[in-house]
């Protein structure tokens, strides 16, 4: 079922109902990313790259502190979105305000003291680039054109337009509706794809949300089913010899694509983005058993 | 079914070469060489219905081995379907302990038949079981079958047999359940498995 988004006061939600998008919290988010982080890189062999996100999420959580943004009156525009079934914020179409860039310098500022070597460079290079440049490494990015861009700077870059976009999705007044069609792969704030997908606990136990990789947002898919083509034939779910596992890969046989699927109920602290990134070795042994990745991490942007 | 819909990516192959981690200057090869040493569970999900009564609520299965590489299956945990409509992931005392019933040592596996006058249920074939229902059925149908009533009305009813079906049954089963016991005239059938 794809989810439909239409203004706040349009329709409520039945009693009942499974609430089928839950916004993001840019206010918490970023630093629970960032202590999960911290946590998972105790004696872990990639603690140096984990600490190092933990501080990209650290300089993230500052900036919603120091650059609240404020949702611009496109009515209009929201209104022609929800007439045609279109995500509010679909990140390709939306004219990005320049405000994304003020992130992404005061991101970069943040994180160079103490920054050497690659890193150091990669960060003084974006810096020093022409704002037109930086837009055109975003909206490729945004497009999915990952060969664009090179994977380090894609992480500076995504890291702002995450907060940009968060922020923006995190005060949009809408109501969700699921619909009796078959398309849930992208996120229907933003239209990116998940990073991962999370089975909840407390008020919403047992139902699974898949969690955009860039708004942050989180939206529900019936669990046992693909979430990249629907198909329910041939789930398996993978992990260490270990069945009390909390973070499994979700792979389907018919389009030989995995995406994590991770269960809160057998650990309470995980963090989607956070635990993915941590448990890269489940991702080296399942591309062994053929299966491919439906999905980017923010931290982790392939090879260009 | 769309076969494909989102970017696929393969990230670890070549040591991540390329990817944020590598051009960063981290070194992502020691999580990478843990891989060897490293033994793959599959396990599936698999939904049902719990047999219990006719509420008909959702589960979902746990099992391990996929069933092609000469593993033994096993069914390792149940619980309620949160996705389910009728149930929402809530199983009551019954469903709950569906698990101990699926490994019961005491679960009827086979037809067994404890003749008049004995203490002792013996094993019989599912040819031989089959055989003596019929004829307990055609026997007992054949002496009160009531092809009229007081009044000469033709009612063709069979008051002395009831009939027992299953509460998780497909719609097609229950098409099938209706036209065999309505055909023999048998009035007292339920659905229900809740004894």
């Amino acid at each position: 079922m794809s989810i439909r988004i239409v203004p706040e006061g349009e329709l409520t939600q039945a009693a009942g109902d499974i609430p089928p998008l839950l916004l993001p919290d840019p206010k918490t988010l970023y630093l629970t990313r960032a202590q999960r982080l911290e946590t998972l890189a105790d004696g872990h062999d990639m603690a140096d790259y984990l600490r190092f996100c933990a501080r990209i999420a650290r300089a993230q959580h500052a900036l919603v502190a120091e650059h609240p943004l404020a949702l611009p009156a496109r009515d209009a525009y929201f209104a022609e979105c929800a007439r045609h079934g279109l995500p509010p914020l679909g990140s390709s179409a939306w004219p990005r305000d320049q405000v994304w860039q003020d992130l992404l310098d005061a991101l970069l500022g943040k994180l160079l003291p103490g920054t050497t070597g690659v890193i150091a460079d990669t960060i003084m290079a974006l810096q020093t680039q022409a704002r037109e440049d930086r837009e055109t490494l975003a909206s490729a990015l945004l497009a999915g054109r990952y060969d664009a861009v090179s994977s380090a700077d894609a992480l500076f870059v995504w890291a702002a337009l995450s907060v940009y976009f968060s922020q923006l999705a995190s005060q949009l007044k809408i109501h969700a509706i699921a619909e009796p069609d078959e398309s849930r792969h992208l996120c229907p704030v933003c239209s990116q794809g998940p990073v991962a997908s999370v089975v909840k606990i407390g008020d919403k136990d047992g139902l699974r949300y898949l969690h955009c990789t860039l708004c942050e947002s989180e939206w529900h898919m019936v669990r046992v089913k693909c979430s990249n083509c629907e198909s329910t034939r041939d789930i398996g779910y993978w992990s260490p010899d270990d069945k009390a596992v909390a973070v499994r890969a979700e792979s389907c046989g018919d389009c030989g694509s995995y995406l994590k699927v991770m269960a809160l109920g057998k650990d309470m602290a995980l963090e989607a983005v956070a635990d993915d990134l941590a448990t890269l070795t489940l991702d080296a042994a399942i591309e062994e058993e053929g299966f491919v990745r439906s999905g980017i991490n923010p931290f982790l942007f392939p090879g260009s | 079914m769309q076969v494909s819909r989102r970017q696929f990516f393969k990230l670890c192959g070549g040591s991540m070469a390329g990817t944020t981690i590598a051009a960063l200057g981290f070194t992502p090869g020691v999580a990478m060489a843990d891989v060897r040493s490293y033994k793959l569970l599959r396990a599936s999900e698999t939904r049902n219905t719990c047999p219990y009564c006719s509420v008909g609520c959702g589960i979902l299965m746990y099992s391990l081995g996929d069933g092609a590489k000469n593993a033994k299956s096993d069914i390792i945990h149940i619980e309620g379907d949160a996705d389910h409509p009728v149930n929402r992931g809530a199983l009551c005392p019954k469903g709950a302990g569906l698990l101990d019933f699926v490994h019961s040592p005491n679960r009827l596996k086979y037809p067994e038949v404890r003749e008049a006058g004995s203490t002792e249920f013996k094993r019989i074939s599912w040819d031989e079981a089959y055989s003596r229902i019929a004829r307990h059925i055609k026997t007992d149908r054949d002496a009160n079958f009531v092809e009229k009533n007081a009044d000469g009305v033709t009612v063709n009813r069979w008051l002395s047999t009831g009939f027992l079906a299953a509460s998780a049954s497909s719609n097609e089963t229950g098409w099938l359940t209706q036209k065999f016991v309505r055909s023999l005239g048998m009035l007292a059938v339920d659905n229900q498995a809740r004894v």
